[in-house]
């Protein structure tokens, strides 16, 4: 292949590129978020001690984590209507990325507060503190400084997943792709281009997740 | 309640204590008085970690109470003992400082944020008058040069001098100090001590399990040894500590004397 007609070829359907990029970052800054708080929700009752919810939320967990996201996708957007509720693409596709990503979340949090010693719980107790309290500002934000490198990484799989909402219709990077294949018949260069693009997003992101670990190990170490 | 200068802080009665089958405390009984420096000296294992972990419900017990300034700890009083919950759990240690022997700071807050979080997020002491009381809290301990490092950048010593302010920004009524200097290297044992006897000439009342035998000597009100579960021997060091009654403290004096 060479370098100038993909030049051209990228210059020319440049701002279809664009629009694809802008749906799958949209779904990322959608999704990672609401990862990372379901992440947190779900890590909440084993740490609590609240066992009964502590079981059902095993077993949501374990459920989201053993079935593909394509199917959990499909499930949301093709399911819910015969609920009678009516959800759009971008909003079932955030939804399942979420908790998908969520229980995997929760399972990296959850090791990282197991790896704290139960030594500083102790040292909340200890001036009086509640145990939600020790949890909010104690254990939590140590168990998350230990595992930025996980968090980091897992954020890097959020944003190539998103592509999967392709599958529902949303006019991602991906589909975007698909359509321009149809359209120019260049189906190399098309994805050539996609996956620049993703490469784009992920290491910029890989980058500032180092930059953050970097701060985090110099300040805390 | 009302309460006068011989009134214990501390009352611990008949505490029977066991892990599984394990039996750790067999019956303790202790008063500690406003303002008394009690020292607590025992062979390892014989329950003295226990013991101070029972005072302020790190542990649960079996049978027996303990009150301090005359709140029940652990359990309603009378013969239900319903267990108290964890809110009245925690406004009894509120009142109950404690130092570990390996410090227990919060290594991802500086050490003026350790002082002030008891303050700001239990009392809801405004930030800044816990800022003030937390800097003047550091300067009695030598660190107020350090207020704005994290715990990780600290020594051994200092660490522990910073989770000595963090548990008198509390305001407790009673001190329980657990070995707090066994981890630390000889050459950062005195400056500890040192803010320790602070505390004791202040007037500070004040349990303390250690192994510092000159400690116990010149700053205790009173020793208790432990052994075995129980407390064995009980007295003014220059009495007991010159001339043990039993021959189980006599020979625990013996093999420490070089300390
Ligand atoms: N969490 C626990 N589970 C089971 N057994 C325990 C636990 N904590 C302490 N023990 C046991 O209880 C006994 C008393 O322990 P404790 O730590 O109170 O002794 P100590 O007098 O403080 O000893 P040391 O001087 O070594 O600190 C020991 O036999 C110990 O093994
Ligand atoms: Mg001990």
């Amino acid at each position: 292949m060479d370098v100038a007609p993909f030049i051209s070829f990228l210059t020319r359907y440049w701002p279809v590129f664009v629009d694809g990029l802008q749906i799958t970052a949209f779904v990322a800054v959608l999704a990672a978020p609401a990862a990372f708080i379901a992440g947190i929700l779900l890590v909440l009752p084993a740490v609590s001690g609240w066992k009964g919810l502590a079981a059902v939320v095993r077993g949501f967990v374990e459920l989201m984590r053993n079935t593909p996201l394509l199917v959990q996708i499909y499930l949301l957007y093709f399911g819910l209507p015969l609920l009678g509720i009516f959800w759009g693409a971008i909003t079932c596709g955030v939804i399942a990325i979420a908790l998908q990503h969520g229980a995997f979340l929760s399972e990296i949090v959850r090791a990282g507060i197991q790896s704290l010693s139960v030594r500083q719980w102790e040292a909340g107790q200890s001036i009086g503190m509640r145990r939600f309290a020790i949890l909010r500002l104690v254990i939590l934000p140590q168990a998350l400084i230990k595992v930025t490198p996980a968090l980091g990484n897992q954020l890097i799989v959020l944003v190539k997943d998103t592509s999967l909402v392709s599958a529902i219709g949303v006019m991602d990077l991906t589909l975007t792709g698909k359509v321009l294949i149809e359209r120019s018949g260049m189906s190399f260069e098309v994805f050539i281009a996609v996956a620049l693009f993703y490469l784009i997003l992920t290491t910029s992101l890989g980058i500032a997740a180092r930059l953050v670990e970097t701060f985090v190990a110099r300040r805390y170490a | 309640m009302t309460s006068t200068a011989s009134d214990p802080i501390v009352s611990v009665r008949k505490l029977h204590k066991s892990f599984d089958k394990l039996e750790v405390l067999k019956g303790i009984d202790l008063d500690v008085r406003r303002g008394e420096v009690v020292v607590v000296l025992g062979p390892s294992g014989s329950g003295k970690s226990t013991m101070l972990r029972c005072i302020n419900f790190l542990e649960t017990f079996q049978s027996g109470t303990i009150t301090v300034d005359g709140r029940p700890v652990g359990y309603e009083a009378g013969d239900h003992r319903r267990p108290l919950g964890e809110a009245r759990n925690a406004k009894v240690r509120e009142h109950v400082g404690m130092v570990f022997q390996s410090y227990n700071l919060f290594p991802h807050r500086t050490v003026i944020e350790n002082v002030m979080m008891g303050p700001v997020k239990v009392k809801k002491v405004a930030r800044a008058l816990a800022r003030e009381k937390g800097m003047a809290l550091l300067a009695k301990v030598g660190m107020d040069h350090k207020a704005d490092a994290y715990p990780g950048q600290l020594s051994g010593g200092q660490q522990q001098r910073v989770a000595i302010a963090r548990s008198l920004a509390m305001e407790p009524s009673v001190m329980l100090f657990d070995e707090v200097t066994s981890a630390l290297d000889p050459e950062l044992v005195g400056e500890v001590l040192k803010v320790m006897r602070g505390l004791a000439q202040e007037g500070m009342t004040m349990i303390v399990v250690t192994h510092e035998m000159g400690f116990a000597r010149q700053v205790a009100d009173r020793v208790v040894f432990m052994d075995g579960g129980v407390i064995v021997e009980e007295g003014a060091p220059g009495d007991i500590m010159a001339a043990p009654k039993t021959e189980r403290f006599g020979n625990f004096l013996s093999r420490n004397l070089d300390q």
